[in-house]
């Protein structure tokens, strides 16, 4: 089966890694600017005064573009776990290859369950706008709003770390 | 402010964004941990399983992983209490229940 697919794939691998390339950029970059020019600076003057209903509107507006904006990056996250599987097929790489066996525990470990929250928070069950077109109390808006914050607190410095990580693995194929 | 894009607010269910110094020393720790206890062990067992490493968990990969892990830990722990924070300071500080 692994040769069928590595015989049909292997002369695309050129094509199928560009294609990877660009959804990598996607899912990486799509959501920065949100993050650190919107969210970040309205958060911060949110929490200075948390009562205030003119800074609570523009977080829950910042917020729910951002959940809208993550889009973009969790239409890109699937595509690079089709790709990324055939460059491996196509490429014939495999763990022997010690960069190759650190990405793929980081992707498996870090990424994906990075991703799996995310996906939840933004489209599913924490989707801001959809808790509150349901009608639900302003206390279970509230509390999803400080799920969301939390996570992207948490998760930030581990994306802003294992991301440029893992691209200088495949670049440089240091080990 | 008044705006149908912008989507209303409720002051009375607005509540301060608050965590408490354990919980950010433990998130820490756990990334921390996460880099030496998952990421590490789950690397040098895939490479083991590919014939592609004769001598797994050898001290200088051990050292480097510990290495990896406490910055990885250190620097969440810096950036998690410059965002979850106000100020800047990394001195710990307890929230009143």
């Amino acid at each position: 089966m692994i040769d069928v697919i590595q015989q049909y794939t292997a002369p695309y691998y050129a094509q199928i890694k560009f294609v990877h390339l660009v959804f990598m950029a996607m899912w990486f970059m799509s959501t920065s600017v949100a993050y650190r020019f919107y969210l970040v600076p309205i958060f911060r003057e949110w929490m200075k005064s948390p009562g205030d209903i003119d800074r609570i509107r523009l977080r829950n507006w910042a917020m729910e573009r951002f959940d809208d904006g993550a889009r973009l990056e969790h239409v890109a996250f699937p595509m690079l776990l089709i790709t990324g599987p055939l460059l491996m097929i196509a490429g014939g790489w495999s763990p022997v290859h010690g960069w190759f066996a650190m990405k793929l525990v980081i992707v498996v470990l870090i990424f994906i369950p990075i991703e799996v929250m995310d996906y939840y928070l933004a489209h599913f069950g924490g989707n801001k706008e959809k808790i509150r077109a349901a009608g639900q109390s302003g206390e279970a808006y509230e509390e999803a709003m400080h799920t969301h914050w939390w996570f992207l607190i948490v998760s930030s410095p581990i994306v802003v770390l294992t991301i440029p990580y893992v691209i200088y693995l495949v670049v440089v194929k240091p080990f | 402010m008044e705006h149908p894009l912008i989507p209303p607010g409720d002051a009375r269910a607005a509540r301060p964004f608050e965590v408490s110094d354990r919980k950010i020393n433990m998130t820490a720790l756990a990334l921390g941990a996460v880099i030496v206890f998952a990421v590490y062990p789950a690397y040098e067992l895939l490479r083991l399983m590919w014939g592609a490493n004769q001598a797994p968990f050898s001290l200088t990969s051990m050292g480097v992983a510990l290495a990896c892990g406490a910055f990885f830990g250190w620097n969440a722990r810096r950036r998690i209490l410059s965002l979850a924070r106000l100020d800047t300071s990394s001195e710990p500080r307890e929230v009143q229940p």
